[in-house]
């Protein structure tokens, strides 16, 4: 007899409605960490969506905050496949037939880059702007109220003989629109020429650290950010959203531990005369204990397994899902929705470990109290 | 040499907060078995007679006093030695059969062979052997719930002597029987003791069934008398 044995005997005994414990605290589990799975998947689908469409409007790996170093040079550095010249200032445009501003960021770029085939790859230009044009979205468009033929200017501030900055005025062409996939793109960017004052060096690299490492080896004073550094604040708040909703489906497993915990004391509390029964026909202390310890991981481990496979299930036809309940509840309008889903294995094998310690040390707790078990006393109490 | 010997025990019970020793319920009880004997300790209820036989079983501890297995003094054994003694040298069976609930009359009968070291086929075979002794067969793969006060209590005589133990303890085992029974389980117990040269230690307040046994004892006033 081995406690695997017993412990599978209590688990799904139909003595005092033992069975049914055992199936809601799998179900529990199954369902709470299938959401958590589902849930979790979702959010990396739409996470990677949104940076994807980032990457696509800022193209550069690494970003050098100055154009002196000569491109030749940076184009040599190993694992660099390519770098190019951009510009990028703050300023405000100007209708100046309606009299509408606006504030927006204005880039410029290298005729090279414009038509190579690193271009915005979910953006459509309008062709190269010459040094007084400039191009921008029909959403920035509205907000000046521009029809095309009216007159604008741009305002920049510039370095003064005695102040820091002066703003200056200077009147600018439209030259056409462009549209991208990023609405915050449309409503802040007006493309225009290279702006020699404010250059850049974009660099295409896969390996942002290595050749991060060698420009700063010879220039140590250069300011230069990765595409990552240069979006951390999307990238905190995509890692706070993670954050909050492992925390708050944290809450569900905390219900399902304590009631995992109090289900494996009643458990010992109920089956204390035949412990002390089994005690007298020679079984050790460890044995009584493991055989509550391994009824608890028996629960917990048929959980996580089932909950896991479901919710990879559920993750990987989650759009079926969300359809077929759009039919059953008369809900069109979910048929229309498309979730992009990333289902990633490294986490969920991470998520499931975790959850398996925490309900572990708390069913060890309550197993441990079989160990202060008085085998007379419960005996006795049993023939009571 | 004695199989069992008791010396001068002495048990107390801890109540209240302040952990005070109440009167004892044994005091100075010596007691000396021999090999194939059967004893008989009776008394009131209330007088000791379980716990007396608790600790002689190794279940319970004395406040003072000597427990002494062959010739060894057990105060020093751990625990596990402790449930290794139980398990081979020993055999219980209580008033109230306490059966496994989970496990078939067969399971329950064979479990103290298999705690032992034994295979479950092997257990199993053993276990069935016995339960065919005591005209149970056709009750193998019942539950306990499933059969009556006579029949789970000759499981439980079955499952004391599942392992051949040199001595076995019987406490009230037909205090909660009704007469054609009891006298069933008596006379079982009886046989299957002698036929496997085991010594019997019963604590019981029937008379006539003490009057069975080689000698008598009575607890009166925390002490054990022979009668």
């Amino acid at each position: 007899m081995t406690p695997f044995k017993t412990a599978f005997r209590y688990s799904f005994s139909k003595a005092r409605g033992q069975r049914l414990s055992t199936m809601i605290n799998i179900s529990g589990l199954m369902l709470g960490l299938s959401a958590l799975i589902t849930i979790i998947s979702v959010m990396n689908g739409l996470g990677n969506m949104q940076l994807q469409t980032i990457r696509d409007l800022m193209t550069f790996d690494i970003v050098i905050k100055s154009g002196d170093i000569p491109l030749d040079e940076i184009r040599k550095i190993e694992k660099v496949e390519d770098a190019f010249l951009f510009s990028e200032a703050p300023a405000v445009i100007v209708d100046k037939t309606t009299g509408k501003s606006t504030a927006v960021i204005l880039r410029g770029y290298d005729e090279n880059y414009m038509k190579s085939k690193r271009v915005y790859s979910s953006a459509k230009f309008a062709d190269i702007c010459s040094d007084d044009e400039v191009q921008f979205s029909r959403i920035l468009a509205n907000a000046i109220v521009f029809i095309q033929g009216d007159s604008l200017e741009l305002i920049q501030l510039v370095k003064g003989k005695t102040a820091t900055a002066v703003p200056a005025r200077r009147s600018v062409n439209f030259k056409g629109f462009f549209n991208s996939s990023l609405t915050e793109f449309n409503s802040n960017v007006v493309v225009g020429a290279l702006d020699k004052e404010n250059v850049c060096v974009g660099i295409f690299t896969d390996d942002t650290v290595y050749v991060k490492e060698c420009i700063r080896k010879n220039n140590s004073d250069i300011e230069i950010v990765d595409w990552k550094q240069a979006n951390m604040s999307l990238y905190s708040a995509l890692l706070l959203e993670k954050v909050l909703v492992y925390i708050f489906l944290g809450f569900i497993f905390l219900v399902i531990c304590i009631n995992l915990k109090n289900s494996t004391g009643r458990l010992v509390l109920k089956k204390q005369a035949e412990c002390a029964v089994m005690r007298a026909m020679g079984c050790s202390k460890q044995f009584i204990f493991m055989q509550f310890f391994i009824q608890g991981l028996l629960i917990c481990g048929t959980g996580i397994v089932t909950g896991t496979l479901l919710g990879i299930t559920l993750s990987e036809n989650v759009n079926f899902v969300l359809h077929f309940a759009g039919n059953v509840f008369n809900k069109p309008e979910l048929n229309f929705i498309i979730l992009p889903v990333i289902v990633s294995v490294k986490e969920i094998v991470i998520t499931d470990i975790v959850i398996a310690l925490i309900t572990a040390v708390f069913i060890f707790t309550a197993s441990k109290k079989i160990n202060g078990l008085q085998i007379t006393e419960a005996i006795k109490n049993a023939g009571h | 040499m004695p199989v069992i010997e008791l010396c001068n025990i002495v048990k107390s019970f801890q109540s209240g907060d302040n952990k005070r020793n109440d009167p004892a319920i044994l005091d100075s009880v010596s007691l000396t078995v021999e090999k194939g004997e059967s004893v008989a300790i009776t008394g009131k209820s209330g007088t000791g007679k379980s716990t007396l036989l608790s600790i002689a079983g190794l279940l319970d501890r004395p406040t003072s006093g000597k427990v002494t297995y062959f010739g060894e003094d057990t105060s020093s054994f751990s625990e596990k030695k402790l449930a290794s003694i139980r398990n081979i040298k020993t055999g219980f069976i209580f008033q109230a059969n306490l059966l496994l609930e989970d496990f078939t009359a067969l399971e329950n009968v064979a479990f103290p062979a298999m705690i032992s070291g034994l295979t479950a086929n092997e257990a199993m075979k053993k276990a069935s052997e016995l339960i065919n002794e005591t005209g149970l067969s056709d009750r193998l793969r019942y539950y306990p719930s499933k059969l009556s006060g006579g029949e789970k209590q000759r499981l439980a005589v079955c499952r004391a002597l599942i392992n051949k133990p040199e001595i076995v303890f019987a406490d009230e085992p037909t205090g909660s029987l009704d007469e054609e029974n009891a006298i069933r389980v008596e006379e079982m117990l009886f046989d299957m003791v002698k036929r496997r040269d085991s010594t019997l230690i019963l604590v019981t307040h029937n008379v006539e069934f003490a009057s069975h046994c080689d000698k008598v004892y009575e607890i009166k006033n925390h002490r054990l008398n022979a009668v």
